[in-house]
């Protein structure tokens, strides 16, 4: 009976331990995560033939979030933001970042 | 009786943990397709720009695409053909391995051997119509007076599939 409890225990424990890792992690990491609905924002305003960061920003804005659309950039320091990408015929990359 | 209900405990725990990793598990629904959705719409609206910018440099920016997608999980798989008015018939192989292709022009049929990422270059007259295939993949009527670009893709992550041909 003993053992079952130790294993129960040592079960709980391990659930504990992860769950204060995952804590940790999440942080201190930057909770950036691609999102198909930031990536969905940018193919409608390439589908309307926006190419421009600054015109595509504009467009975005509407959205009622905090965004950024630029090139080679990083992605703003916020609690969560969430990332989509569109790659443009003449080789750049083009991001978006969303945020509350 | 007390050894019965660390068992239901225990049972219990295990269930919690069964299932949480079920839902982490399980692919989300429509996440999956909406993403490689997403990017194969991406490939359908830039590829025939950069066939307009410079047909010499489509390979290099399929290339390029397809690299960009799979440092997403995405396997992309992608094909073209591309015709021009004097005579030019590029085939593209970005299939991920080597290929022999059967391509046929205008009921003329010729076996290409292409490397992955790169292209074979056949000069031939084009008439006026002509109808154009690559065996397995695209098989197309097309006009010999213009450029012609025709599209194959298969975009998989393991959680859903897009394949497509497209013209332009």
């Amino acid at each position: 009976m003993r053992g079952w409890v130790f294993l129960l225990e040592a079960i709980l424990a391990s659930i504990l331990l992860l769950g204060f890792l995952a804590g940790l992690l999440g942080w201190i990491q930057p909770r950036t995560e691609e999102s198909p609905n930031a990536q969905a924002v940018l193919i409608q305003a390439f589908k309307l033939g926006l190419r421009d960061p600054e015109e595509i920003q504009e467009f975005a804005e509407g959205a009622g979030m905090n965004v950024k659309v630029c090139i080679d950039c990083q992605p703003p320091e916020a609690e969560e933001v969430w990332a989509g990408s569109y790659f443009t015929a003449e080789g750049k990359e083009v991001k978006i970042f969303l945020w509350r | 009786m007390a050894v019965r209900g660390q068992f239901f405990i225990l049972g219990s725990v295990f269930l919690l943990i069964l299932f949480t990793s079920l839902f982490l598990l399980l692919p989300k629904e429509g996440e999956a397709g909406s993403r490689i959705g997403l990017f194969a719409e991406n490939l359908k609206l830039e590829i025939p720009r950069a066939f307009n910018l410079d047909p010499d440099g489509l390979s290099g920016w399929t290339g390029w695409f397809r690299e960009r997608v799979e440092e997403r999980g995405i396997r992309a798989e992608v094909l073209w053909v591309y015709t021009l008015p004097q005579g030019r018939v590029v085939i593209g192989n970005f299939l991920g391995e080597d290929r022999k292709l059967r391509l046929v022009i205008d009921g003329e049929g010729l076996e290409v051997e292409i490397g992955d990422g790169e292209v074979q270059e056949i000069d031939r007259d084009l008439p006026e119509r002509f109808e154009l295939e690559v065996e397995g993949f695209l098989k197309e009527e097309l006009k010999g007076g213009r450029p012609n670009l025709l599209l194959w893709f298969r975009l998989e992550d393991g959680k859903g599939r897009v394949q497509e041909t497209a013209i332009f």
